[in-house]
């Protein structure tokens, strides 16, 4: 459940408000802040660079299982700061944590209330997205996609990655021979014909 | 990026539009009318120009060299309101913000000095406040208003204040600039066996501070 405080609770119930993501990517070479509104802000002593249109953050979902749960960053081509940092060595970004919060803002399009933050990972991967110009002249268009995952993913990929078979028996309880054969029995599993077809 | 002024003797437009984009969504419920509105962004000042429809060859140069040093949407147009280029109310002189004044304000008080005691601002004048790309923003006036005997007037403005704007910054009366990003593409049309070969300068330009 989202707390926000009470200047942010007034403005989400009025009738006119504005929303924005404000993201932190903790780069080794330092913390970039950016935000999805169009201007750039001073909150709680921090500057986000105001990318409006041409940042994205992709949808965020919560559940309570293994699954992956990642998002993904959008930036354009166009905003250089972002290509220089995400093109970057990929020591300088892969496995260092992004956050995500949220911010509120007024009717005068000023920051209403404290940001809430919603989410919390690593960054992984960036991927380039080109589209080339059409025909007609259009431009070529592109969109850098940073990939981030939530914290505990590498653990969370080793749970459904566990197997029951002989090795990790061996490895767990040495000396125990009951699943010597399970890999066996899997790949070429026994008929047993029933004893109406053996009279047959 | 660079920013290209409205040449010097160059027409004013035949044709000056003004707007507001505005990058809100409403919704509205059917059954109670109530809306709820949410604000992607600040407003920005649109303009649009038309060229007087018949310029000479050499008029028509500067025209094109304006339009092409736009570098479409890389450089900035400098420009002011060609009709309403100076305040209908009175007050002139050397105009500065009284005090401090935070990002979000539409409440602007503005000081002349003693001159300008008992001098009006009306409604719809322009003024800039601050100077600069990015430090400086358009404003109108949104209701009558009239200075006190020590030349400080208090005034309503649209659209909020984007920025903090410190005490003493300059604010400008004539001429008023907004900076201006080109939307469309640049064109122009010849008119063969006329005395005045080309026109049809068409210019539409979005406000941009970045």
């Amino acid at each position: 459940m989202l707390t926000l405080d009470g200047t942010a609770s007034a403005r989400i119930s009025a009738s006119a408000r504005g929303v924005a993501w404000l993201v932190e990517l903790d780069f080794t070479t330092g913390t970039v802040r950016y935000t999805t509104a169009p201007l750039s802000f001073v909150i709680s002593g921090n500057t986000y660079t105001g990318l409006g249109a041409l940042a994205t953050v992709s949808n965020l979902s919560e559940s309570e299982n293994t699954d992956a749960e990642k998002i993904s960053l959008g930036f354009s081509i166009v905003s250089t700061g972002m290509l220089g940092a995400t093109l970057g060595s990929v020591e300088t970004y892969r496995g260092k944590p992004a956050r995500l919060y949220l911010q509120l803002f007024d009717e005068t399009f000023q920051p209403a209330g404290a940001p809430v933050q919603r989410w919390a990972g690593t960054m992984d991967r960036v991927v380039v997205n080109r589209t080339p110009s059409d025909k007609n002249g259009g431009g070529a268009q592109g969109t850098l996609e940073m990939q981030c995952s939530r914290y505990g993913m590498a653990r969370a990929r080793n749970a459904p990655g566990l197997r029951l078979n002989h090795a990790q028996q061996q490895m767990a309880y040495p000396g125990d021979l009951g699943l010597e054969y399970v890999a066996k029995l899997i790949e070429q599993p026994a008929l047993w014909l029933t004893k109406a077809f053996q009279r047959q | 990026m660079s920013i290209v002024t409205w040449p010097a003797g160059l027409k004013a437009p035949a044709e000056f539009t003004v707007s507001q984009a505005r990058y809100d969504m409403v919704e509205m419920s059917d059954a109670t009318g109530h809306t709820s509105a949410r604000l992607f962004g600040p407003p920005r000042w649109q303009v649009s120009l038309r060229s007087v429809d018949a310029f000479s060859l050499v008029d028509a140069g500067v025209y094109e060299a304006m339009l092409l040093q736009l570098r479409g949407g890389v450089n900035h147009l400098a420009l002011y309101d060609f009709i309403r280029s100076a305040p209908q109310g009175s007050m002139r002189g050397t105009l500065t913000l009284n005090g401090a004044h935070s990002a979000g304000a539409t409440s602007v008080s503005v000081t002349g000095g003693v001159g300008q005691a008992s001098t009006t601002l009306r409604a719809g004048d322009w003024l800039q406040i601050g100077t600069g790309l990015g430090t400086s923003q358009l404003v109108k006036v949104m209701a009558d208003a009239t200075a006190n005997g020590s030349g400080v007037i208090a005034l309503t403005v649209e659209p909020p204040l984007r920025t903090a704007f410190s005490s003493g910054a300059a604010v400008t009366w004539d001429k008023p600039l907004a900076y201006y990003k080109q939307t469309g593409k640049p064109q122009w049309s010849y008119r063969p066996n006329r005395i005045f070969k080309q026109g049809g300068f068409a210019l539409d330009l979005l406000e941009s501070w970045a």
